[in-house]
């Protein structure tokens, strides 16, 4: 090719414009350029949530979160599906690290064999997968930290990429706070535990299990059933079998919830544990006889509140979720996946849930307030009385009644909650001969410890505040908000307010939720704790966590096909059971003519029994007919499915071209 | 561009588009393509009517490229091998138009071909959206995607016919390119190239392997569009492209 030719040029030319394409192609893609993109899934699986987006939002400049991503890049070591995977974890990061406006330092590490990466990531606690006999190990995990505080993701298990997102932004969060998030725990049991007690040589009382598990990760604080307020400074507050709380306890708990805190509360019609365990026990710290604990509870003015009916004479009995271990009893339930929402964060993935004598709720729709129902009962249950249910009899199984509806067994509320005291604080007698204006000061949320600044909206016209705020205002403005009537709220200062209700209140006692495996380690025996660390954690992380939705593409079935099968099963049923009736009396029939001591009675009776078990034969060889012929129904519909794809179009195109072919012939036969 | 060149590549397009319909190779290659579409997101891997899920992306997306493979370069082959064989190439040289209208009208003759093809597996779409409730955006963009990849191919194809004049090379030199170009990202044999060249061509065998079809297609069938993996594909077709012209010009010169 002669280079001063027009064809030696343009050669130039066409080179020159391959080599620049090549290099756009790889500045986009290798330096990571190229993340922009368009997420068009229902459900923006792809794109930062907007609680994510918040969290990382508040991260504090001068105290950044450095994300060390470790990826071994060794295509020896690391399997395809993981490489693919990998992708998706490396834009996502991106997009954290962009979303976070230089506040995240991403650091990627690629921990090939023998590398400084591997060491870096062995004191990082990542979890390695050794993926041959040379002992070369592959690493897929990050580490996320603040200052001193870390957090680790072991292992990025493909399994668990719907909780991507959740549990980047979790770590992040968890590690960008200054102080150990504080839990509140109010109950009229003694389930924090006593001290030894040496005078009265008692043994103290252990804590329960939740108690012990939630000290490792929280700061809990007891709040006396008497409390007539709540440490603002407290970010989840656990009610626990409140019975006889006063309305001034009520009162606290109504405007700390206003404040923007968050409250989970098990209230029960019939608490076994308080009743056979607590009541009339002597008193650890005296020795003295005990009191009697009511074995009901209820926070009666706070449901009516946020528009929940509870009632405390009636108990649920369900005959399709008997425990195991409750002895068939209707109420010992265990609730398995499909009891409980697949879709929330907290009791997505969990199973099974074990209550014992549980209440139900009845939700009746607020203004502002959404409720998502975390766990019902079956369609199979009836309410019972609790004088009733206490002498249940099997015999009673047989006038059960199922109501056909599922019963609220657990529900989350969210939004913008009104105070249940309208009309101000509670006059109760302490309160009206203690409080007077100096008591109401006290009471009012210092502007450094209060979660969200405590502005009363007043009229609909208030603007209401943000949660931003947070240059501390004067104290005598602040006074001067409160003091309006006795300085309740009347309603939420945010739409983040949460509260997670339970109606059985048993269910953490250790009994029902944990068991001594084979070492004599505590371990959880059912969904119970990890559903109340669940709540705990979701709900003390707030409203933006919780916001951080599953990534993952969720499932949608063939609905049509499960209605086809439910449809054709339909059909068949009355055959079936026909047929399995039948089935049941020849072997009822044949029951006294079967073989006793190794003999039959008589030769008449063996030739019933060779009858009957012919007649047993053709019942089977029936019923296997019947399933086949229900087989053969959705089968053929499967049939029709594929036929129709393969068949339709390939038909029309070939038809089409037999059409044009022939026309054309006549066109040119006619020339 | 001038309305004179839109006007010359509109009228070269229009001559190829209506060729197709009157040979029976397109007909015999949408049937094909059709079936083998069908039997693999039916009969295959994972089959679309026992997942009990109604997304289309590991089912029915996820054999596009190995079909592509091949039906491709059988659409593409005719494209400039044919004109070289009949001698029409030269006529169609002495015509008062630019190589590059012939080559755009001639491409996207190709391409529309590929729309119909593509469009007639409707009935997948039919099927799931009865079956179940599926997410629309992952459809949309696997269909990009699919049609993205068969472009790719297609445009490889239309590089190799530039340079030849036998139908049959041409086919079997593009299926080679294409499968190439799909299987240079795979990590068996990406080990294998790096387990043999010395540490200082790893970077290269690496660039080499990111240029892969395969890596920019399947983020695409999840049901976003990233910038990398579009412009990936746009690159692919205009470097074939222009070596469409330089084999056009060298065959002239």
């Amino acid at each position: 090719m002669n280079l001063n030719s027009k064809e030696g040029t343009a050669g130039i030319t066409a080179l020159l414009v391959i080599a620049i394409v090549l290099a756009v192609n790889f500045l986009v893609g290798g330096l990571g350029l190229g993340n922009a993109r368009v997420d068009l899934t229902q459900n923006k699986l792809y794109t930062l949530a907007d609680g994510t987006r918040n969290i990382l939002d508040r991260l504090n400049p001068d105290k950044p979160v450095t994300i060390r991503y470790y990826e071994t890049s060794d295509d020896r070591i690391m399997p395809p599906q993981l490489k693919m995977r990998a992708t998706v974890v490396r834009d996502l990061l991106l997009e954290f690290q962009t979303a976070a406006k230089g506040k995240i330092i991403l650091e990627r590490l690629t921990p090939n064999p023998n590398t400084e990466d591997e060491d870096r990531a062995r004191e990082d606690d990542l979890q390695g997968i050794q993926v041959n006999q040379d002992g070369d190990t592959l690493y897929f995990g990050m580490a996320i930290q603040s200052a001193a505080q870390k957090e680790v993701l072991p292992f990025l298990n493909p399994g668990e990429e719907t909780s991507l997102e959740y549990n980047i932004t979790r770590a992040i969060q968890k590690v960008s706070k200054t102080s150990k998030t504080v839990v509140g725990v109010m109950t009229s049991m003694p389930i924090m535990g006593s001290p030894m007690f040496p005078f009265q040589q008692q043994r103290g009382q252990q804590p329960w299990v939740l108690i012990q598990r939630l000290r490792m990760d929280y700061e809990v604080r007891d709040v006396p059933m008497s409390s007539d307020k709540i440490d603002s400074d407290i970010n989840t507050l656990v009610v626990i079998h409140p019975a006889d709380i006063t309305e001034a306890a009520e009162y606290a708990i109504d405007q700390y919830l206003l404040k923007g805190g968050k409250v989970i509360a098990l209230v029960d019609p019939q608490s076994i544990v308080a009743k056979r365990v607590y009541s009339n026990q002597p008193n650890p710290m005296t020795g003295q006889p005990g009191g009697v604990i009511n074995p009901t509870s209820d926070l009666p003015n706070l449901l009516k509140a946020w528009g929940v009916s509870f009632s405390k004479t009636q108990v649920v009995a369900d005959v399709n979720y008997r425990s195991a271990q409750g002895g068939q009893n209707p109420l010992d339930l265990e609730l398995p996946a499909e009891a409980l929402s697949q879709t929330d964060r907290i009791t997505a993935s969990l199973q099974p849930l074990r209550v014992l004598v549980s209440g139900a709720f009845t939700l009746d729709t607020r203004d502002g307030i959404e409720s998502t129902i975390l766990a019902s009962s079956s369609k199979a249950n009836e309410m019972l009385d609790v004088s009733e249910a206490e002498s249940l009899t099997p015999e009673r199984m047989n006038t059960f009644s199922p109501t056909g509806r599922p019963q609220i067994l657990a529900v989350r509320l969210s939004g913008k909650f009104k105070t249940a005291f309208p009309g101000g604080r509670p006059k109760t007698p302490a309160a009206g001969l203690e409080s007077g204006g100096a008591q109401e000061d006290t009471t009012a949320p210092k502007p450094a410890d209060a979660p969200a600044p405590p502005v009363v909206t007043t009229s609909p016209a208030a603007p209401v505040a943000t949660p931003k705020v947070e240059t501390p205002a004067k104290p005598a403005e602040k006074k001067e908000e409160f003091n309006i009537s006795d300085g309740t709220i009347k309603e939420s200062v945010s739409s983040e307010g949460m509260v997670v209700l339970f109606a059985d209140a048993d269910m953490m006692y250790d009994e029902l939720c944990v068991a001594r495996d084979r070492l004599g380690e505590m371990v959880a025996a059912n969904a119970n704790l990890p559903l109340m660390l669940n709540a705990i954690e979701v709900l003390s992380g707030g409203g933006d966590l919780l916001q951080v939705r599953s990534r993952a593409a969720t499932q949608r079935p063939f609905l049509k096909m499960a209605e086809l099968r439910e449809k054709v099963d339909q059909k068949f049923r009355p055959q079936r059971q026909a047929l399995q009736t039948k089935l049941d009396e020849t072997a009822q029939k044949m029951g006294p003519l079967r073989v006793k001591d190794g003999q039959l009675a008589d030769p008449s009776q063996i030739k019933e029994l060779n009858e009957l078990m012919k007649t047993q034969s053709d019942i089977n060889r029936k019923i296997r007919e019947v399933k086949r012929e229900q087989n053969k129904e959705i089968e053929f519909t499967k049939s029709m499915i594929v036929l129709l794809n393969f068949l339709v179009v390939p038909l029309l195109v070939v038809s089409l071209g037999i059409l044009l072919a022939i026309r054309r012939r006549v066109i040119t036969a006619a020339v | 561009m001038k309305s004179r060149d839109l006007e010359n590549t509109l009228a070269i397009f229009k001559r190829e588009f209506l060729s197709y319909f009157n040979s029976p190779v397109l007909y015999v290659i949408v049937v094909i393509y059709l079936l083998a579409t069908m039997a693999f997101t039916f009969f295959f891997g994972q089959q679309l009517l026992e997942t009990n899920n109604a997304s289309l992306t590991e089912t029915f997306f996820v054999w596009h490229p190995w079909i592509y493979v091949v039906l491709a370069p059988a659409v593409g082959m005719r494209l400039w091998s044919e004109e070289h064989r009949l001698g029409t190439f030269e006529l169609l040289m002495t015509m008062p138009l630019s190589p590059w209208q012939a080559i755009i009208g001639k491409f996207f003759a190709a391409a529309m071909v590929w729309l119909i093809g593509l469009a007639l597996t409707f009935p997948v779409i039919i099927t799931v959206c009865w079956l179940g409730n599926p997410d629309p955006g992952p459809m949309i963009t696997g269909y990009a995607a699919s049609y993205l990849y068969a472009l790719g191919c297609l445009a490889v194809t239309s590089a190799a016919s530039a340079y030849t004049r036998s139908q049959v090379v041409c086919f079997i030199v593009s299926v080679a390119l294409c499968i190439a170009l799909t299987l240079i990202g795979h990590p068996g044999i990406l080990n294998t190239v790096l387990n043999t060249v010395p540490s200082v061509l790893e970077p290269v065998v690496r660039f080499i392997s990111y240029l892969s079809f395969m890596d920019h297609f399947f983020e695409m069938t999840r049901g976003i569009f990233v910038l990398r993996d579009v412009l990936y594909f746009v690159s692919v077709i205009i470097v074939a492209l222009i070596v469409t012209h330089m084999g056009l010009r060298s065959k002239r010169a």
